[in-house]
């Protein structure tokens, strides 16, 4: 699942379903063409649709955090689900990316 | 007894299968959704790490799960006969993988160590890998 919002330059990326090795180069060329195309100052990544998500997902959100980041664009999480707040907790990604 | 054996090949898609059917069977324990969620996320990194490491991505690789639940403790084998792991404690280290290029987080044993009650890797360059992890369901 993929979908996306853009409102007061805030663009808000919803990923949801199951993030794993199978699936993330899909997700990860989705992101890749939204960043690229749309205009917008911050970064939002909603999570609540997540049904799954390993390391893999992790790999993915890093990748997109440094390019946002090299860009000056601000990133943060939006409502993980509880399978992703694990995950994100264990990986140490709250400690460079916030949760609003 | 109460066992269960499975061999797959190194497909991408039997990330979702060997998960589905780990967490599936330790389900008939009627274990916490938080629990099954846990077992299903170690499962996935260890499948996913014997396809992208063991084999290199070649799907004539043969990948073993095998599980048993004794006295209300979930036991998780899954076994390549890939290309081992040379030194596994630094495989171990967060953020260590040899994968740069590919957007991989370096955090696969971080996770399955987190997410289970223990985490064992057997490996050497050759002869494959097995990772064994236990958690307590019951």
């Amino acid at each position: 699942m993929f979908d996306y919002t853009l409102k007061y330059r805030t663009l808000v990326a919803y990923i949801g379903g199951d993030i794993d090795h199978a699936n993330a180069p899909q997700i990860k060329i989705s992101l890749d063409n939204l960043i690229k195309t749309e205009s917008f100052d911050n970064f939002v990544l909603d999570l609540s649709a997540v049904t799954f998500m390993d390391s893999s997902a992790v790999g993915l959100i890093m990748g997109r955090y440094k390019t946002l980041k090299a860009m000056g664009k601000s990133v943060s999480f939006a409502r993980p689900s509880s399978v992703a707040d694990k995950v994100l907790k264990v990986s140490g990604l709250y400690t460079i990316i916030n949760k609003i | 007894m109460d066992t269960l054996s499975i061999k797959v090949n190194a497909l991408e898609a039997n990330e979702s299968f060997l998960r589905s059917t780990v967490g599936a069977y330790a389900s008939r324990l009627n274990p916490t959704i938080e629990i099954v969620a846990d077992i299903k996320t170690a499962v996935s990194e260890a499948v996913t790490n014997s396809i992208v490491h063991g084999y290199e991505c070649d799907p004539k690789g043969i990948i073993s799960v095998n599980c048993e639940i004794l006295n209300g403790v979930l036991t998780v084998e899954i076994s390549d006969t890939g290309k081992g792991i040379p030194d596994v404690e630094q495989a171990m280290q967060d953020f260590y993988t040899t994968l740069k290029n590919e957007e991989r987080s370096g955090l696969g044993f971080t996770i399955m160590k987190s997410f289970m009650d223990s985490l064992e890797v057997f490996s050497a360059p050759g002869e494959g890998t097995t990772v064994k992890m236990k958690k307590q369901i019951a």
